[in-house]
């Protein structure tokens, strides 16, 4: 009866973990293709069923002779359980001062492009803008457009390249090479340890092959009890030197936001 | 509930909220310097060069679970020539309640509807700041009652707005005036009641996929006056008659491409003369197309067929062509550049801005006007009101 239970218990918490697939049993049988397809399937499924995410960010812009701008934004997603429907975003800046307020509303959508409005408060005016700015910087950072949004498992082909250490863990090295021909990048390289699957960092190659850029993600904490996530990212411009660091000051998840909270109407009201 | 601060506590329990609310402040002040190298064209008029100090803070206060909400945002200009130009309003200051979807506001504040970046013919609830403006990109505090309902895709929203903002002009001394300055102490009402003559509005929003769609309707005071010659005292004295209108704002947006129209349909004064005016263009963005760099061009027109005796409208067979440079640079460096030209006299209003960030507070712009054409058409009063601007704002 235990075991009826604790399956009873954990489904009702929905802390389920008991389908959670291991590395071994992802990497057992199929081709490379398949397998790359099935870990990013997992990477997927453990990620699935957050709901909504509220977050407050401060990003810190350096270049090599040691100049720092910083950014300060909070960030609402929705999860769209539909996989054929990405999810939602909202990102609110908060510094720099001359564009407090400024909004940007993103729908993903895993065929096609995001629908994207912006609000500018001093104009008091919602735009729609386009969302064809794929590999243009995220307000003067690192991060282009795609690293940030759009980064649905259906929009990249997966590849398995293998295992290796990393650090005391070991991972596995999988490839994505974007679909979308107007991507920056022809692949981008994940290392994904094999015991949580959380994803340590990513190579970006550009069209020419050459790796332009690496992200590390640092500081994995546990949120809603169940979702490992990195609070610390940090992308590193192998080209220019420069270097945007990305921190988390607090991340809840299940909030309870709704659709209707990621209207374009609503971004006049945003917080 | 926990209170630190009194004061805010105390508008806390006005709210009626039992939490502790969240504070947040916003705005600017700015130093602005105009610099006109041609002669004043009427007697009376300033050379006008100089620096004007500009104000507008915001403070907001919010219930922490965000269903109370009220801010206030008033507005300051100090001009160093012409009085009229030194003025105050209130840009905003509302209370507003919103829950599950569902949202009531009371206030003043700003709205704007509409797609177009040259003008937007279909905005029509607040009055133009022109004093401030003449662009009419700044405006003046509505004073409303609001209710609306705000879906995943839709949103339908009614207001009431129960007294009339006077549109703003420049005083005698003022530089972009026309040749008779506007006596705006004096201006006339086709309505009894005057400013107190309420107007509503109403406007219903629906985006699908590409499309994104805005219907609008109003009844009450025009907001743009028409001119009366008053021969007694040989002043000019603006009229505001009243209107009905009902409007459509449309968007398509398909990766770099823009495409956009808006108009209406209008019944002016009590007599119910028809006329209709609107517009339609296009943007395209150039995206990362140079070392991070995005370019976005823009291209309007604009008609209007309003009956001879109706208010002035200086976008009546106009074309627009304008663009966007942005860098994409730590410091968010950008131009903007924008020609609007009449086209059946030639008459051509240009202007370009062009703005960085320095530090994380502070941004400077500088820019410039020209004015060329004809003589004979109302813009040509400002034939000789060139002038370049730098402004230098500490934003907070």
């Amino acid at each position: 009866m235990k075991s009826v239970w604790m399956t009873v218990l954990v489904a009702a918490l929905g802390m389920g973990t008991a389908h959670a697939k291991t590395a071994a049993e992802l990497t057992r049988v199929g081709t490379p293709e398949e397998q790359g397809r099935a870990i990013a399937g997992e990477l997927d499924a453990r990620n699935a069923g957050y709901r909504d995410l509220v977050g407050e960010v401060e990003m810190v812009l350096r270049d090599p002779s040691g100049s720092e701008a910083k950014r300060r934004f909070s960030i609402k997603a929705l999860e769209q359980p539909d996989p054929k429907i990405g999810d939602y975003s909202m990102i609110v800046f908060d510094t720099p001062t001359d564009v407090k307020g400024t909004a940007l509303l993103s729908h993903g959508k895993v065929d096609g492009e995001d629908d994207q409005w912006l609000y500018l408060p001093a104009l008091g005016r919602v735009k729609r803008i386009s969302s064809a700015n794929r590999t243009g910087s995220f307000v003067g950072s690192e991060f282009a457009y795609e690293d940030l949004t759009g980064n649905d498992t259906g929009k990249s082909s997966w590849r398995l390249l293998g295992q290796e250490p990393c650090g005391k863990l070991s991972c596995l090295k999988l490839e994505a090479a974007p679909r979308d021909p107007a991507s920056g990048y022809s692949r981008r390289v994940l290392s994904v340890e094999s015991t949580d699957f959380r994803i340590i960092s990513v190579d970006f190659f550009d069209r020419k092959g050459a790796r332009i850029k690496t992200l590390s993600y640092d500081d994995y904490r546990k949120v809603s009890g169940r979702y490992w996530r990195a609070h610390a990212w940090t992308m590193k411009n192998h080209q220019s030197g420069k270097v945007t660091s990305l921190a988390f000051t607090s991340m809840r998840m299940g909030t309870g936001l709704r659709a209707a909270d990621f209207s374009a109407e609503k971004l006049k009201n945003a917080r | 509930m926990q209170c630190h601060r009194p004061g805010l506590c105390a508008l806390a329990l006005v709210l009626g909220c039992a939490q502790a609310p969240e504070v947040k402040t916003a705005g600017y002040v700015a130093a602005e310097g105009r610099v006109f190298w041609q002669e004043p064209k009427y007697p009376g008029q300033e050379q006008g060069s100089g620096v004007s100090l500009v104000a507008e803070p915001e403070l907001e206060v919010a219930s922490e679970d965000g269903v109370h909400t009220a801010v206030a945002r008033p507005f300051y200009r100090l001009d160093p020539y012409d009085q009229r130009r030194s003025h105050f309003d209130v840009r905003k200051a509302s209370y507003q309640v919103s829950s599950s979807g569902w949202e009531a506001g009371l206030g003043a504040g700003v709205f704007t509807w509409g797609v177009l970046e040259s003008h937007r013919p279909v905005d029509v609830l607040n009055q133009i700041d022109f004093v401030d403006a003449i662009d009419g990109s700044a405006k003046l505090g509505q004073p409303y009652a609001s209710a609306g309902y705000t879906g995943e895709r839709a949103s339908l929203r009614v207001y009431y707005l129960p007294f009339f903002r006077e549109r703003t002009f420049p005083g005698v001394d003022g530089r972009l005036r026309f040749a008779v300055p506007i006596d705006t102490e004096n201006a006339m009402y086709e309505a009894e009641l005057g400013p107190w003559h309420p107007s509503g509005a109403a406007r219903f929003t629906w985006s699908e996929d590409d499309v994104d769609i805005g219907l609008g309707i109003f009844s009450g005071l025009s907001r743009e006056p028409r001119f009366v010659v008053e021969l007694t005292r040989v002043q000019v004295v603006p009229r505001y008659d009243l209107m009905q209108q009902i409007s459509l704002d449309a968007q398509w947006t398909t990766g770099p491409l823009a495409l956009k129209v808006e108009g209406f349909a209008r019944l002016w004064t009590a007599a119910f003369q028809p006329f209709v005016g609107g517009g339609a263009g296009l943007e395209y963005s150039f995206f990362d197309f140079v070392d991070g760099w995005d370019l976005s061009l823009a291209a309007e027109i604009l008609l209007d067929a309003r009956p001879l005796e109706a208010p002035i409208t200086l976008f009546d067979h106009d074309a627009f062509a304008g663009l966007r440079f942005a860098f994409n640079d730590t410091a968010s460096t950008e131009v903007l550049a924008g020609t609007l030209v009449d086209v059946i006299d030639g008459t051509t209003m240009m202007r370009v801005d062009a703005g960085r960030r320095f530090g994380a507070d502070w941004r400077a712009i500088v820019g410039a006007s020209f004015f060329l054409g004809p003589k004979g058409t109302l813009e040509s009063a400002f034939l000789q009101d060139d002038h370049v601007t730098a402004r230098l704002a500490y934003f907070f």
